[in-house]
């Protein structure tokens, strides 16, 4: 019997998990490209240029972009980086890679409503 | 006749001391630690089988690749083998050790040696490298699930905790690492022992099980398979196992400290290299030389690749220099003796700067620089589970150092290490009576293996993973 009522507790409580994180999500239909670097160097640009546009294809520009970088390797510590005012649509910001190797970077789009999309894009950093 | 070795009262007990030392007497004094990290296990399994795919983000990720090993790396260092103490996997083997009661069998006599445990050590760090297991919460979590599982089917067939002795990896590090710790358990007088009739230390009594891993209190001289579960000591009715401070190179001085096995050099041996191999893994050269025995061996296959490196890094390499450097030393002593002999004088030289290695590697440059993350990965799980009240996660947090101490840290650790490990290479050659001469192949790999570990260090750190896509 308590054995039972311990999966039955165990089951409810991973019931409770609101969700897993996906590679994409959000509120808003949002599409999100990355445009570069997409092969990026660790003496390359230190720049990332991101385009956001609408369901329609149409330009958003009045977005703000958080910007995370995670290394593969669990604790490293995340490149982060924050931008606004997108130009026909593109934004483009300071990103400065801290190592070389395989790289996940998650660009989370919020539009002045509070709805947002998010992507992820694998990297490998040279 | 008695052989017994004068050995002093302990000056130092931690069992003696007013809080602590009750504490760790107290008969569920073990159980409250276990029961502690069991949560912290059960937290990493949910989070690990449920929760973001992204290693950083991830409590089971974060905490078994960055402080658990910390955590380990500390503790033996400040104090001993804290983990095994409080280890969340013999929980239920103690379960199991109560259901299945004496009519376990003995592990097999072939398998009553360290060759498992080198074997286990090998292909767990082989499979580290080749399954990418610390970007992977779910694999993490299984790990944690496999520990489990196999501590508790261990025990139900067999007595004398095979899975900590014999095949736990964890335990096996801890084990080897735990021989330069500076706690250790010993007796206050030889003569109660020696009176003794019921040996409760390692038989247990009506109350408390004895020694898990059938170490007899009044003649242990090295931490090798103590768990410190510290039952010797609840068992004991006159009171007289102690858990005391020593010098933390005492046992790898001390000459007759462990067995003369070729198993049990070995695994020093792979140890030691595994501990620079590791490191290895993290810096460019390793992926040079991947993509160049990938057009070699004309295969793709990662697992077959990184099988060949590690394994001549892991294996060929600590057994041929080893025996090389016995060989060599025993000429130059002009000694007939077995090269096991000549190996075992020298091996626990190694210790210390393999100890240190690990140390600049997991203490330092893992959990220095990343301790903190653990404050936004929480912060991001309970978002996720629905409790608001500590904010958004600041994934800024991370390191307690700044990360430009690193290298000097890290270089200084391996020059302590690289110090005291030729400390002990002299005292155990003067012990020996041994020619200066004897000791200078083993000086030539010690100092081979510390300029090793401090180019690897200084490398550039690069992610694992990307050769093969």
């Amino acid at each position: 019997m308590k054995r039972i009522v311990f999966i039955l507790l165990l089951l409810l409580v991973v019931g409770c998990r609101q969700s897993q994180q996906e590679e994409t999500g959000g509120t808003a239909d949002l599409t999100i490209e990355l445009l570069a670097p997409l092969q990026p160097t660790m003496d390359g640009s230190s720049e990332m240029s991101v385009r956001v546009t609408d369901a329609a294809g149409a330009p958003v520009n009045d977005a703000s972009l958080s910007i995370k970088g995670d290394m593969t390797h669990a604790g490293m510590m995340p490149v982060l980086a924050d931008a606004s005012g997108g130009e026909d649509g593109l934004y483009t910001f300071p990103f400065a890679w801290t190592m070389t190797g395989d790289w996940i970077v998650t660009v989370r789009a919020t539009l002045p409503d509070d709805t947002w999309a998010e992507q992820q894009f694998d990297l490998t950093v040279k | 006749m008695s052989t017994q070795l004068y050995r002093p009262t302990p000056r130092y007990d931690l069992l003696r001391t007013p809080f602590i030392g009750r504490l760790l007497r107290w008969r569920w004094g073990r159980l409250v630690g276990q029961l502690l990290f069991l949560c912290v296990a059960l937290l990493m399994l949910y989070d690990g089988f449920t929760g973001p795919r992204l290693a950083p983000t991830n409590l089971a990720t974060v905490l078994t690749w960055v402080h658990y090993r910390g955590f380990v790396m500390f503790a033996l260092l400040l104090a001993g083998n804290l983990f095994c103490m409080n280890c969340p996997f013999t929980l239920p083997r103690t379960l199991a050790r109560r259901i299945s009661g004496r009519s376990q069998r003995r592990w097999p006599r072939w398998l009553r040696n360290k060759w498992t445990a080198v074997t286990i050590l090998v292909i767990y760090f082989w499979l580290y490298e080749w399954l990418d297991l610390w970007a992977s919460p779910w694999l993490t979590a299984w790990i944690i699930v496999a520990y489990f599982l196999a501590s508790f089917i261990l025990e139900v067939f067999f007595a004398e905790s095979p899975f900590c002795k014999y095949v736990c990896p964890l335990g096996t590090f801890n084990f080897v690492s735990s021989t330069v710790s500076p706690l250790h358990i010993t007796v206050r007088d030889q003569n109660t022992c020696r009176t003794c009739v019921g040996k409760e230390c390692v038989n247990g009594n009506g109350d408390v099980l004895g020694c898990g891993t059938e170490l007899f209190a009044p003649q242990m001289k090295s931490n090798l398979d103590c768990v410190l579960c510290l039952d010797c000591a609840r068992a004991c009715p006159y009171e007289n196992v102690a858990l005391a401070w020593r010098n933390p190179l005492a046992e790898v001085r001390r000459p007759d400290a462990w067995p003369r096995r070729w198993d049990v050099n070995v695994l020093v041996w792979v140890f030691a290299f595994i501990s620079l191999s590791n490191a290895f893994g993290m810096v460019p050269p390793v992926y040079q030389l991947e993509t160049w025995l990938a057009a070699v061996l004309h295969t793709r296959s990662e697992g077959i690749v990184l099988a060949v490196i590690f394994g001549v890094l892991n294996v060929l390499l600590p057994v041929g220099l080893s025996l090389g450097a016995a060989w060599v030393s025993r000429r130059l002593a002009g000694r007939r003796e077995p090269l096991r002999v000549t190996l075992s004088r020298y091996t626990p030289a190694l210790l210390p700067l393999t100890f240190a290695i690990w140390f600049a590697h997991y203490a330092g440059f893992h959990f220095l620089t990343s301790a903190l993350a653990i404050v936004p990965v929480l912060q991001n799980f309970l978002l996720d589970v629905g409790i608001h009240v500590f904010g958004q996660p600041n994934w800024a947090l991370g390191p307690v150092l700044p990360a430009n101490w690193m290298d000097p840290l890290e270089l200084v650790v391996l020059l302590v290490g690289v110090a005291a490990s030729l400390d002990v290479l002299n005292g155990r050659s003067r012990a020996a009576a041994d020619k200066f001469a004897a000791q200078l192949p083993w000086l030539l790999l010690l100092l081979l293996l510390a300029v090793a570990a401090m180019v690897v260090m200084y490398l550039p750190m690069e992610m694992r993973g990307t050769v093969f896509g």
